[in-house]
């Protein structure tokens, strides 16, 4: 007679408990065979296999309703023993809880900087081309492209859907309507088609008529708000600059996470400098959106023809060299390429010349998010460490739940759900924490965006209790394998063998503090280098000196205006300029007299007083000036630029111009200045005379002052101001505040690594001091006995504190190659970097001796002190 | 006294009326042949368990035959609360009953 199949017993086996399942397996075989002798093997097994698979979802059921009852006797029980031992239920759930807040916190940020420009519907189609050059020495990668770019691409490349035009500046414009003016920063000239690419929804006008004709403005809801309060702005009239504009639509403001926030979008012909068919009047950005199904990659291939085809071509443009092509523009070691960026990675991924706004930085957010996980790390061992320390002593419980005949799965159901009950409270404390201290966070890393996404996204808060279960489990997972599996025998009769958790439990702790010397060690690198950034010698100086901006206003007047400033004996001195050291400057291609080969230069504008006002210095030459009225087609040049163009005698040699052509005698070197931050080594550049083609209005009038009575210059100044530019905005920073903006991302890293850093090393102690509390308890009664027999106190504490020096010191060797390491590979972004010292290695690893000789200090002094007749008499 | 439930019923009868043959399989059997009534191993299973954990019925292990591969089987046998919740329930049923006439009765 055929056996009952064996899968049967398997499914059997898999729903129902052991002993149960002896019985139902028989009573199966018996129908089985049964069926076997009245029909045929394949109906009987059907009709078993049907009747098995209709039986289990009322076992299942069943089952579950049983383990609830059980998992609430878990709970409770957990509940009790959290009661039971206060003090280290506060150190465990407080621990892990501030752990959990600062991660989540910290991937809140993350999730902030990685959703940039995502709300844009489409956004994995629309690009921005920018380039990638070499010409000469000189390295450029810029987002400035040529206008003609535009036309080129929509009539010649079908699978170019849209491409749109922005032409900004920087340092903003004057803004006006009836008597209010504001200087307004942003605020661009557009291609009609950019509500077609970018999602900016109306609130009212129509988006594909808005910004057809010249001389029309959209406008932002704050702007409007701003500008007109109740009144209805469409059709009203803005002066933006010279430009007078009709408000043709309202759209809703820009959300945070975008890499541009304009609020005023000017039709792009309203002026005339769109037309230019110049390849390399590079002053506008370009965006375009590829058809659907259109691949980057080989678009990539399509922007390289264009460079041949056009920008070299010589046909429908200028070219460069006198139209030789591109070949031998390569052949000479030189290269342009257009090349284009996707959407949503140009706030973490793009650092180019003209960026709209600073941008994010991904290895500042991967840091973040290694640093969150490195904390959440820290925080779970310390809470393994002191679950697996407090559990060992309820060895006994484990005896005498075996002995009244609790299975080993049962215990270790028992003990993870205990922690993960545990790990849910802190989640629940975390969230709380998070919702307070959110504020204190934006206000740390400067960003205010920042949600706490609890009821938009499921996801978030399902990942958040994914999360906690996570943790609950890990550091559950030890002492429940480890504590089930004692023999009750060894367990009721005192025998515990607490040593066998000794290496886990120290190697956590090995771990935890090379986590915290490695953060700290960063901490103290990034520190010293973002001092060294700001101290460094940038060969201008940017002390004292005051810089009004939206000097523009003045126009003809602002002559007058210095001339008044001059005479205060406070201002030592006064220069109008377009483009100041950390404020910006303009690139410019630059074709050099006898050569077929141009240079681009950066090029900072200014009038005569320029080189008195920031203290630059001249290595050869001389600096304009007024004795020499032939100085407004001179040119002075960095040292950079002079090595560059390779004369051993730069003076008096020409250079011109590719967009006007005009020539300009070099009659000057000046010695090289940070006219960047120090992620950039100083590239070529020059400082124009404001005049002839570089006339334009000064943007900013930079003055230097004496540091005594401050307050009073500025006064002074801003009296002058409102007699000659009345109702003007009044506006001034100081140079060095400025420059310091600069170092925005690297001042946020600091702060958000020295907080976290001690955050973390602030938990790792909560777990040591919780671990050397069990310790000292355990060998109580080995103390009291010592002491009895003669043991003085510091030798005591030298016990009891020894076996944590020796793994909190050895984490040094473990957290030191490779923070050096890492540390080395960030110190190399910079173009001027701090070299690595031993002292910020030894002081990390001596901080974090002395924080955790501290904490264990407390308590082994205190057992070390106890009355030894105490500490004997306790059984 | 807990309420019983119509199948909890039948199953405590089943057991009644099988006297010491009463196990998973012949239950099964005698209510598809009687009530016409066909449960699931499954439900039958935690029918059973449920009633052996209010009382009302009792196992003990009996003899192992060949035709169930070696296995013992697991016979259920009334209490003296499942005889006396049966008792109550007849009881109440039949005084309900007896004010009824089905074939009386005008549409």
């Amino acid at each position: 007679m055929k056996k009952l199949p064996s899968i049967y017993v398997y499914l059997t086996k898999a729903i129902l408990d052991r002993d149960e399942c002896e019985y139902f397996i028989g009573d199966l075989e018996e129908i089985y065979k049964t069926k076997l002798e009245n029909g045929g093997l394949l109906i009987s097994n059907l009709w078993l296999m049907f009747h098995l698979f209709i039986s289990v979802p009322p076992i299942i059921i069943d089952n579950i309703i049983w383990s609830i009852e059980m998992i609430r006797n878990f709970v409770k029980i957990a509940f009790r023993n959290l009661v039971r031992h206060k003090a280290f239920s506060l150190l465990n759930i407080s621990g892990l809880a501030i752990g959990m807040a600062c991660s989540i916190m910290l991937m809140l940020y993350v999730m902030n900087e990685r959703s940039y420009d995502k709300f844009n519907k489409d956004h994995d189609q629309i690009y921005r081309v920018a380039v990638n050059a070499m010409i000469g020495d000189t390295k450029i990668g810029q987002v400035y492209t040529p206008s003609i770019l535009t036309p080129t691409l929509l009539d010649n490349y079908p699978e170019v859907e849209y491409s749109v035009r922005f032409q900004n500046n920087s340092k903003g414009f004057l803004v006006k309507y009836n008597e209010n003016t504001f200087n307004e920063k942003f605020v661009t000239l557009v291609d009609s088609e950019i509500f077609e690419v970018f999602t900016i929804p109306f609130i009212s006008g129509d988006s594909s008529k808005a910004l057809l004709d010249p001389n029309s403005v959209v406008i932002s809801k704050s702007i409007a708000k701003k500008y007109f309060g109740d009144i209805n702005p469409l059709g009203e009239i803005l002066q933006i600059d010279d430009m007078n504009c009709e408000v043709t639509g309202i759209v809703k403001d820009i959300p945070d996470n975008s890499h541009f926030h304009f609020n005023m979008f000017v039709s792009i012909n309203t002026t005339d400098s769109y037309h230019t068919k110049h390849w390399f009047n590079n002053n506008w950005k370009t965006y375009i959106k590829l058809k659907n199904g259109v691949n980057k990659a080989s678009f990539d291939v399509t922007l390289k023809e264009i460079v041949k085809k056009h920008t070299f071509g010589g046909g429908d443009g200028y070219s460069v060299g006198g139209g030789n092509g591109y070949s031998e523009y390569v052949a000479k070691g030189n290269f342009w390429e257009y090349y284009l960026q996707p959407l949503a990675d140009i706030h973490l991924h793009s650092d180019l010349n003209g960026e709209f706004e600073q941008n994010g930085n991904a290895e500042y957010v991967s840091m973040f998010l290694a640093i969150a996980i490195l904390i959440i790390l820290i925080a779970s061992f310390n809470y393994m460490n002191l679950t697996t320390a407090r559990l060992s002593g309820r060895a006994r419980e484990v005896g005498i739940r075996k002995v009244v005949g609790s299975t080993r799965s049962l215990l270790v159901k028992q003990f993870l759900s205990e922690s993960v009950s545990t790990s849910f409270i802190s989640l629940l404390i975390a969230l709380i924490l998070v919702h307070f201290f959110i504020p204190a966070f934006s206000d740390l890393i400067g960003i205010y965006s920042i949600k706490i996404p609890y009821y938009e996204n499921i996801i978030y808060l399902i990942f958040l209790i994914g999360f906690a279960f996570l943790v609950g489990i890990l550091s559950g997972s030890y002492p429940a394998f480890y504590l089930s599996s004692i023999e009750s025998i060894s367990a009721l009769s005192g025998k515990r063998k607490v040593g066998r958790g000794k290496w886990f439990r120290n190697g956590l702790v090995l771990a935890q503090f090379a986590i915290s010397i490695f953060l700290f060690i960063g901490t103290f690198i990034i520190r010293d280098q973002l001092e060294f950034t700001q101290n460094k010698n940038l060969g201008f100086s940017k002390d004292e000196v005051l810089v009004l901006k939206g000097t523009q206003v003045l126009d003809k007047k602002s002559y007058v205006f210095k001339e008044i400033l001059k005479e205060n004996s406070n201002i030592k001195s006064v220069s109008g300029a377009v483009y100041l050291p950390g404020m910006g400057f303009c690139n410019y291609g630059i074709g050099v007299e006898g050569k077929d080969q141009g240079i681009t230069l950066n090029l900072l504008i200014g009038d005569y007083d320029y080189l008195e006002t920031l203290k630059l210095e001249m290595a050869e030459g001389r600096f304009y000036s007024k004795e020499f009225p032939s100085d407004t087609t001179g040119i002075v040049i960095n040292e950079t630029a002079a090595k560059l163009l390779g004369w051993d005698e730069p003076l008096n040699k020409v250079l011109y111009t590719y967009a006007q052509n005009k020539k300009y005698n070099i009659i000057g070197v000046v010695k090289d200045f940070h006219y960047e931050s120090l992620h950039q080594t100083i590239r070529p550049s020059a400082i124009m005379y404001r005049g002839g083609e570089f006339g334009w209005r000064e943007r900013y009038i930079a003055v230097k002052i004496n540091t005594e009575n401050v307050d009073k210059t500025i006064r002074f100044i801003e009296s002058k101001w409102t007699e000659l530019a009345p109702k003007m905005p009044f506006e001034y920073t100081f140079m060095d505040e400025e420059y310091a903006g600069l170092y925005n991302n690297e001042k946020r890293t600091t702060n958000l690594a020295s907080t976290f850093s001690f955050l973390a090393i602030f938990i790792a102690c909560l777990g040591l001091f919780g671990l050397i509390s069990f310790v000292a308890e355990l060998k109580t009664k080995e103390i009291g006995i010592r002491k009895v027999m003669g043991a003085s106190v510091p030798k005591l504490v030298l016990l009891i504190s020894k076996e944590f020096t020796v793994w909190v010191l050895s984490a040094n060797l473990i957290a030191w190659p490779i923070a050096y390491w890492l540390m080395n590979g960030w110190l190399n972004n910079y173009a001027y970097r701090i070299e690595l010292g031993f002292s910020v290695f030894l002081l990390s690893g001596f901080l974090a001796f002395c924080i955790a000789m501290l904490t264990v200090s407390y308590q082994s002094i205190k057992s070390a002190l106890a009355n030894p007749i105490e500490s004997i008499r306790y059984e | 006294m807990r309420q019983l439930t119509r199948n909890e019923e039948y199953v405590l009868l089943c057991i009644l009326s099988l006297k010491e043959n009463a196990y998973l399989v012949t239950i099964q059997e005698y209510l598809k042949k009687h009530a016409n009534n066909n449960l699931s191993f499954g439900t039958l299973f935690v029918l059973l368990k449920r009633l052996e954990k209010s009382r009302y019925i009792e196992s003990f292990i009996g003899k192992s035959t060949a035709k169930r591969g070696g296995k013992a089987i697991k016979y259920f046998k009334l209490t003296k609360e499942g005889y006396s919740v049966l008792e109550e329930i007849h009881e109440i049923q039949a005084s309900i009953w007896s004010n009824f006439k089905l074939n009386n009765y005008s549409f």
